[in-house]
């Protein structure tokens, strides 16, 4: 069963093309990496793969059903987004706010039971946040904000999860850490994740598979160590990079 | 954390069933104040058997035929300018936002004060008003509509636009108007509900609307972390914002057309039941209704006997009571959240 598939999808912002053509798959237990310079569109690919905003051309395919005929709620069981970062109006507590990821699982009418507390206490337990359940979300530090929307992205606990940045903000204990959890999760649900990073070394070391965002017309999809080498990573930044052999693997690092 | 609830717990307790239960009992204290302060001096027990009773008497007629039906006006008011401000923060996205923000209440004044102007009054004045404001209401939504994108930047410049343009025509009517006409003219546009019609259209909107935005209460919580979360958690944010937009816009329209523009209620009994009680709508939508109300009937009671026989406009009065009441809850919460 495909999770997620895209068939000769283009995207455009105002005339501006971020991709032309793209056919790619996400089938269970696959990790894609999606790589690319500032403002090359990985944000806008990850968004029209969730439907937020509209293709130009193409369609994007949940589970075998096109994206457009589905309904809002019963995407958001499927499918869930990690945002770059988060702007509340009225900031609530810490509880509170995770609490929205149980949304598409409660009725309209419904307010939260005990059962829906124990479960956020849990995600908040999972990144280690629950000691601040309390908490007011406008006093907390940029790191406790990622680590909240990732707790409310568990409790959400969709199938395909797609992450813009997911270790922004986090220091380096968190950043495996929760990296490591998520693939817990996500091989659990039997699901599959498709992240933006900017950190080639972390990309090589959680994704199967990745996407290079040359520029707006070139992309290049595939295995990681089929696609990721020293000399594709140069052409994708245009800048040096060097790379080193560590016992398993190896490290790149700009030059 | 509010001031009077720890917003991490669950939201439906016993103490917030004991919270409505105290607010009810507030309503009817401030529609029984409401109903005994005036120029004639009624007692409250007098009120109640007027209630249940009708003897007849001048002041039961009073009670029944003048002060019972501007109490209830007066509740509705209040407790649609409330809910609409607290639709319009949500939806602007913006704190300052409020009922009159996006030009409602100015069409509504351009077009009851042309009715007054012509010498019309009484039912024809609040028909104007209705009239104007649901025609600004589709000139914003028209406007800030063309070209597809809606979003709340747009709308919200639009409707300030929109707005000045009706305050400059407001000014212009109010140069050129004979000067026997011009208190009149002024205390409907300060807000007063010596105006008020039939309360029963209010008393219609007023309810359909707490019950609409109740229904969709957590998708409204939901639209307080952005457009785009809100979204991917399942919320159809196209379809409630055009709900929002008109909810709120039918509640200001009539809230307008029954006693003008009324300040101050819908920018500052949200925000105030925002720090007592926290930002979860399922909380805010019926408390805000409760508070809105009872503010607009007590200050409606104190703006007749204040300086009687002559009468304030009621929206000197809320503001008046508003203020220190608002600034002293900040105060407050601004000390609790200080570690």
């Amino acid at each position: 069963m495909k999770l997620l598939q895209t068939k000769s999808l283009d995207i455009s912002i105002g005339g501006w093309s971020v991709c032309r053509d793209l056919n790619f798959c996400l089938e269970p237990g696959q990790y894609w990496g999606i790589l690319g310079g500032n403002g090359i569109g990985k944000t806008t690919l990850l968004q029209t793969l969730a439907g937020l905003r509209p293709s130009a051309s193409g369609e994007v395919l949940i589970e075998g059903i096109p994206l457009c005929e589905i309904r809002r709620r019963d995407l958001a069981r499927k499918l869930g987004v990690l945002f770059q970062d988060s702007h509340d109006i009225f900031p609530g507590s810490v509880m509170e706010t995770v609490l929205i990821g149980r949304h598409p699982w409660l009725p309209v009418w419904a307010f939260e039971g005990r059962e829906d507390f124990a479960l956020a206490e849990a995600a908040l337990r999972d990144v280690a946040m629950d000691t601040m359940v309390h908490r007011q979300v406008n006093t907390l530090s940029g790191g406790e904000r990622r680590r909240l929307a990732l707790a409310t992205l568990l409790l959400q606990d969709p199938k395909i999860w797609l992450l813009d940045e997911p270790t922004n903000h986090l220091d380096m204990k968190h950043q495996i850490n929760l990296l490591q959890l998520i693939r817990t999760r996500v091989d659990a649900a039997r699901g599959g994740l498709v992240m933006v990073l900017h950190d080639v070394n972390l990309i090589t070391r959680f994704c199967s598979h990745v996407i290079l965002m040359q520029d707006h017309e070139t992309m290049q999809a595939g295995p990681v160590n089929q696609v990721v080498s020293q000399e594709t990573l140069e052409r994708l930044y245009r800048h040096p990079i060097r790379r080193v052999d560590v016992e398993g693997g190896c490290l790149y690092y700009p030059g | 954390m509010a001031l009077l609830r720890k917003t991490s717990a669950p939201l439906w307790t016993r103490q917030s069933f004991l919270i409505l239960i105290l607010l009810l009992a507030l309503c009817f204290l401030s529609m029984a104040f409401g109903i005994a302060t005036g120029s004639v001096d009624i007692s409250l027990r007098e009120v109640f058997t007027a209630m249940f009773n009708d003897d007849g008497t001048i002041s039961s007629s009073v009670i029944l035929e003048l002060r019972l039906p501007r109490v209830i006006s007066g509740f509705l008011v209040g407790g649609m300018l409330a809910l609409a401000g607290a639709l319009m923060q949500i939806l602007l996205r913006n704190p300052l936002a409020e009922p009159y923000v996006l030009g409602v209440s100015g069409g509504a004044s351009v077009f009851a004060l042309l009715a007054m102007i012509t010498g019309l009054s009484g039912y024809w004045v609040n028909l104007g008003a209705f009239t104007g404001a649901l025609l600004s209401m589709l000139l914003v939504f028209g406007l800030s509509h063309m070209g597809g994108s809606w979003s709340p930047m747009r709308v919200l410049l639009t409707g300030v636009v929109i707005a000045s343009g009706w305050g400059a025509l407001i000014n212009f009517l109010l140069a050129v108007s004979p000067s026997a006409r011009l208190q009149g003219m002024l205390f409907w546009l300060m807000g007063d509900l010596g105006y008020a019609g039939h309360p029963g259209f209010s008393a219609l909107v007023l309810l359909l609307a707490t019950c609409l935005a109740l229904f969709r209460a957590r998708d409204l919580n939901l639209l307080i972390h952005g457009d785009l979360q809100a979204a991917s958690l399942g919320v159809a944010v196209g379809r409630l914002r055009y709900i929002i937009y008109f909810l709120s816009s039918l509640l200001t329209a009539t809230a307008v057309m029954q006693a003008g523009g009324i300040g101050f209620i819908g920018l500052i009994i949200p925000h105030l039941v925002r720090l007592l009680f926290g930002s979860d709508h399922r909380m805010l939508i019926p408390v805000s209704v409760l508070l809105g109300g009872s503010l607009l009937v007590v200050s409606d009671g104190l703006a007749r006997i204040l300086i009687s026989p002559q009468q304030l406009p009621v929206g000197v009065l809320t503001a008046l009571l508003g203020v220190p009441l608002f600034l002293s809850l900040l105060h407050f919460s601004m000390r609790m959240q200080r570690p």
